[in-house]
C-alpha cells in the first residue's frame, strides 16, 4: 500500500523554491517610465507608428465624457488615421487606474482631476515638460501659462495645462420652490446680514412643507470643503481676503491667530448647524446620493455648489427653473467678492513621462495640439459651461447654465451683480506649494478626509473653533519647511 | 546506518499527482502573495509616495520609527488601532454567538443540508454589498431595521450607523452574520470529532447539558476554537469592503480601521512606503500571535 504523502515540510520547501524563483524573475531589470530621469524632447529617429493608431485619452470627469466624446468625434473625422478611445475615471476607480499605469499602461494623455495629483517638486518628473514638445498655443492664454508653474517652482515646466477659470462655487437654487417660499435672494440679498436672514426665513418655510426635505441641502465632500469652501467663506469679511489667507500659508500669519481669516469658515458652518440651516450631521451625508439627488428631484431648495449640477439636473430631466447668486455677500460693507479657484497651473491635462517614447508620439502630439486649438477650446468651454482663460478668434456666447444665471453678470455693468467681482488670485495653497514636504498631509488634510473629522468635531461641539484652527496651524508646521521665506 | 528512502515509480507518480493538484493554487499564492511581499521589502526603506513616484529616495529606517516618533502618524494610527481592537473583540464574540450556537443547533437538533446552505449563503455576498445593505437597513429616517426596532420599542432613537456607537455595534454584527456559516462549519467539524462514548458516559453520570458542554464538548473542541480565533483575527484586521460601503473613505471617520488607514496612506495621501511599513509593523505581532495560538493548540489538545 502506498503511504507516501506530501508533508508540511515538503510543501514549505516547494513554496520557498518557487518563491525564490519568482523573486529572481521579478527582480530582473525592467524599465518603467516613472523611474526615468526628466524626459527630453522626442528624438527625430524614434520609430513612427504607421496605419491607423488608437490613442487612449482621459475625459476630465465622468460627467463630461459624453460631451467630450462628441468633441473627439470631430477630431477623428478630420484625422482618419487616429482613433480616440475616450475613457473616464472617478474618485473610486482612480487607484485602480494608477495601479494599471504602474503596471506599464500609458494613455496618450490624462487628467489629474480625479487622481488628486498636483505637480510639485517631488512628482513633476512623472509628466512631460510641455514647453519642449512643440506646443503651438501658449500665447493664447490670458496669462503667461508657459512660465507660471516654472517660475513658482523654479523647475522646468509647465507639466500640465488647464484652459478654464477655476471652479466657482455659488448658491444654486430651485427657483420654483424659492418663489413658493416668497423669497427672492437675487433681489434681496446684498449683505451678509441679508443672507443670514434669508437662510432663517427659507429654513422656517422648508420645515413647514411636507414635500420639501431641506432649504439648504448640504453634504460632505473632502475636496470641496478642503480646496474650495475653506477659502471661499472668509471672502465675505473684510479681514478674510485672499492675501490674508495666503499670509497664513506663507508663514507671515498664523492659522490660529485671533484674527485668522479661516475662523470665519468654521464659525459660519457651526452657526449653520446650530440654527438648523444645514441638515443634521451634515458631515455624514453623501455628496451625490444625499444632496445632489434630493436637489435634482426637486425636494431641496438650494445648495452651495459648482457648475456640475446645473447640467446634471437638466440631463436628469428636472423641470424646475434654476437660479443662483454669488456665494459671499459682504459683511463689513466692503466689495462683494465671488471666489474662484485660481487658474490651475499645477494640475489638469498632462502627458505622462514615457509617452514621448511611444511609436505613436507624432499622432499624440497632433491630438494634443488640436485639443488646445481655438476651435476646440470653444467646444470644450460650451461642453463644461465654464469661462476659458484663452483668447478666442470670435466672441464666445457661453451657454453653460451657471455662467448664464450668475457668472456673466458678475462685474458686468448693468448686470444683476455689477457690484460683485471675481477673486481669482493665487491661493495660499498654490503659493506655498514649493515649500510643502513630500508626503505631508497639508493644512486641511483633505486628501485623507482628515478634515471630515475636524468638521464633525467642531459642529458636534467636541472641539471649539479655536481648537480646529490650532489643528490647522499644527498641520501647517508639520507639512511645510522654509517658511516664512 | 541511514535508511535509503528511494521512492518507487508508483510512489513518485503519486507524489507528482499530489503536487499537480496543488500547483494552480500554489502558483497563485506564491505569485500574488509571497513574491510581491518580498519584492516590496526594499520599498519600505524609501520615501516612495505613490506607485508612479519619479523621485524615490532611501530613508533608512525612518518609516519603521515613524510610528513612535512622528506625531502625525500617531494621530492617524492609534485611533485606527483602537477602533480595530474594539472591532476584533466584538467580532470575536459574534464568532461564538452566531457560529457556535448554530453549530450546536445543527449538531443537537440534526438540521442538515438545506439549513447549512442557508446559513452559509451570506458568505457568498460581497463585503461591499453587505456594507451597503447595512447602510440601507440602518438609514436614520428610512432604514427598515431602525423602523422595526423603533416600532417594537426596543430602541428609543434610531441607530446612526455613522456614529461611533453605531459603527462599533453594527459592523461586528454585520461581519458576524456574514461569516456565521464559515464559523459554524469550523465548530461543527469540532463537534463531529467528539468521541460519542465520552458524551454517553457523561449522560450516564448525570451531567446536564451545560455541564456536558463545559466539561466534555469544549475541551475536545479546543483545536476548533483556536482555528476560529486565528481566522477571526485575520478577518478582523483584513476587513475592508464593508468599511468602504459604510463610508470609511469619505463620510464616516468612525469606520476608519487600520485597513482603511493603509489604503489611505497608499492611494490618497502619497505615503505609500510609510503605509506599507505600518502594515508590516501591524502584521508582525499578529504572526507571533498566530504561532503562539498554534502552539497553544498543541499544548491544550485533549
Amino acid at each position: 500500500m502506498i503511504t507516501k504523502k506530501m508533508s508540511r515540510r515538503d510543501f514549505l520547501r516547494v513554496s520557498a523554491l518557487t518563491a525564490a524563483g519568482g523573486i529572481l524573475a521579478a527582480c530582473g531589470k525592467t524599465t518603467t517610465p516613472a523611474s526615468q530621469a526628466t524626459p527630453e524632447a522626442p528624438k527625430a529617429d524614434a520609430p513612427v507608428a504607421k496605419g491607423q493608431v488608437t490613442l487612449d485619452v482621459m475625459a476630465p470627469v465622468a460627467e463630461y465624457e459624453g460631451a467630450y466624446r462628441e468633441i473627439w468625434n470631430v477630431f477623428e473625422a478630420e484625422n482618419p488615421d487616429i482613433k480616440i478611445n475616450l475613457f473616464s475615471i472617478n474618485e473610486d476607480t482612480a487607484a485602480a487606474h494608477e495601479a494599471k499605469v504602474a503596471g506599464g499602461y500609458l494613455p496618450a494623455f490624462e487628467n489629474t482631476q480625479e487622481m488628486q495629483v498636483f505637480f510639485n517638486k517631488d512628482n513633476y518628473q512623472m509628466a512631460v515638460d510641455l514647453s519642449t514638445i512643440g506646443f503651438e498655443w501658449f500665447d493664447r492664454w490670458t496669462y503667461d501659462v508657459k512660465t507660471a508653474w516654472a517660475d513658482l517652482y523654479k523647475l522646468p515646466g509647465p507639466r500640465s495645462l488647464d484652459i478654464f477659470q477655476g471652479f466657482v462655487f455659488t448658491w444654486q437654487y430651485n427657483a420654483d420652490l424659492m418663489e413658493k417660499a416668497g423669497l427672492d435672494p437675487r433681489r434681496d440679498v446684498k449683505t451678509w446680514d441679508d443672507f443670514e436672514r434669508w437662510l432663517d426665513e427659507g429654513t422656517a418655510w422648508a420645515k413647514a412643507q411636507p414635500d420639501v426635505e431641506y432649504f439648504w441641502n448640504q453634504a460632505w465632500h473632502n475636496w470641496v470643503f478642503g480646496m474650495c469652501l475653506m477659502d471661499l467663506i472668509p471672502l465675505a469679511f473684510a479681514d478674510g481676503s485672499r492675501e490674508r489667507q495666503a499670509d497664513c500659508w506663507l508663514g507671515k500669519a498664523k492659522f490660529n491667530a485671533p484674527d485668522s481669516p479661516y475662523r470665519h469658515t468654521y464659525e459660519f458652518f457651526k452657526k449653520a448647524n446650530e440654527r438648523g440651516w444645514i441638515p443634521e450631521s451634515m458631515w455624514t451625508r453623501q455628496w451625490e446620493g444625499d444632496m445632489e439627488a434630493s436637489y435634482i428631484a426637486g425636494k431641496s431648495v438650494m445648495m452651495l455648489h459648482g457648475p456640475w449640477v446645473w447640467d446634471k439636473a437638466i440631463a436628469a430631466g428636472s423641470t424646475f427653473t434654476q437660479a443662483g447668486f454669488p456665494a459671499t455677500p459682504p459683511a463689513d460693507g466692503q466689495q462683494w467678492l465671488q471666489g474662484a479657484l485660481p487658474p490651475t497651473i499645477d494640475a489638469q491635462y498632462f502627458i505622462r513621462a514615457g509617452v514621448e517614447k511611444l511609436p505613436e508620439w507624432p499622432q499624440i502630439l497632433r491630438a494634443w495640439n488640436w485639443f488646445f486649438s481655438p476651435k476646440v477650446i470653444e467646444m470644450r468651454a460650451q461642453a463644461e459651461g465654464r469661462v476659458p482663460l484663452y483668447k478666442l478668434d470670435t466672441p464666445l456666447d457661453l451657454k453653460g447654465p451657471q455662467f448664464k444665471a450668475i457668472l456673466k453678470d458678475i462685474g458686468t455693468s448693468g448686470g444683476a451683480f455689477a457690484d460683485c467681482k471675481f477673486e481669482e488670485g493665487l491661493t495660499g495653497l498654490v503659493k506655498a506649494g514649493p515649500y510643502q514636504k513630500k508626503g505631508a498631509k497639508g493644512v486641511w488634510d483633505w486628501q485623507s478626509n482628515g478634515n471630515n473629522q475636524v468638521f464633525a468635531d467642531v459642529l458636534s461641539g467636541k472641539i471649539t473653533v479655536q481648537e480646529a484652527l490650532d489643528i490647522a496651524q499644527r498641520n501647517w508646521e508639520e507639512s511645510f519647511e522654509g517658511l516664512p521665506a | 546506518m541511514k535508511k535509503c528512502k528511494r521512492l518507487s515509480k508508483c510512489q513518485k507518480r503519486l507524489v507528482l499527482t499530489q503536487y499537480g493538484f496543488i500547483l494552480p493554487q500554489l502558483i497563485l499564492f506564491v505569485g500574488l502573495t509571497i513574491v510581491p511581499f518580498f519584492v516590496a521589502i526594499p520599498i519600505l526603506f524609501t520615501d516612495m509616495s505613490r506607485f508612479n513616484d519619479p523621485q524615490i529616495n532611501p530613508v533608512g529606517f525612518r518609516n519603521f520609527t515613524a510610528l513612535f516618533t512622528d506625531p502625525s502618524v500617531q494621530r492617524d494610527y492609534l485611533p485606527a488601532l483602537q477602533r480595530t481592537v474594539v472591532f476584533v473583540v466584538l467580532n470575536y464574540s459574534t464568532v461564538y454567538i452566531f457560529g457556535l450556537s448554530l453549530a450546536l443547533l445543527m449538531y443537537e437538533v440534526g438540521f442538515r443540508g438545506g439549513f447549512f446552505t442557508i446559513v452559509y449563503l451570506p458568505l457568498m455576498v460581497s463585503g461591499l454589498a453587505v456594507g451597503y445593505m447595512a447602510v440601507m437597513l440602518f438609514a436614520k429616517a428610512t432604514g427598515t431595521a431602525n423602523l422595526l426596532l423603533l416600532q417594537l420599542g426596543l430602541i428609543r432613537k434610531a441607530f446612526d450607523i455613522y456614529s461611533p456607537q453605531g459603527t462599533a455595534f453594527i459592523l461586528p454584527l454585520l461581519v458576524g452574520w456574514r461569516y456565521a456559516g464559515y464559523n459554524m462549519a469550523i465548530f461543527l467539524s469540532g463537534l463531529l470529532s467528539i468521541s460519542e462514548e465520552t458524551i454517553e458516559a457523561a449522560v450516564v453520570d448525570g451531567a446536564n447539558y451545560l455541564q456536558r458542554l463545559w466539561r466534555i464538548y469544549f475541551p475536545q473542541m479546543i483545536p476548533s476554537f483556536i482555528i476560529a480565533t486565528t481566522m477571526c483575527l485575520i478577518g478582523s484586521f483584513a476587513v475592508f469592503d464593508e468599511l468602504v460601503a459604510m463610508g470609511a473613505l469619505y463620510v464616516n471617520p468612525e469606520a476608519k480601521l487600520l485597513s482603511i488607514l493603509f489604503f489611505t496612506y497608499g492611494f490618497q495621501v502619497e505615503r505609500l512606503a510609510l503605509g506599507m511599513t505600518l502594515a508590516v509593523e501591524t502584521f508582525l505581532p499578529l504572526v507571533v500571535l498566530g504561532i503562539a495560538l498554534q502552539r497553544l493548540q498543541r499544548h491544550l489538545q485533549y
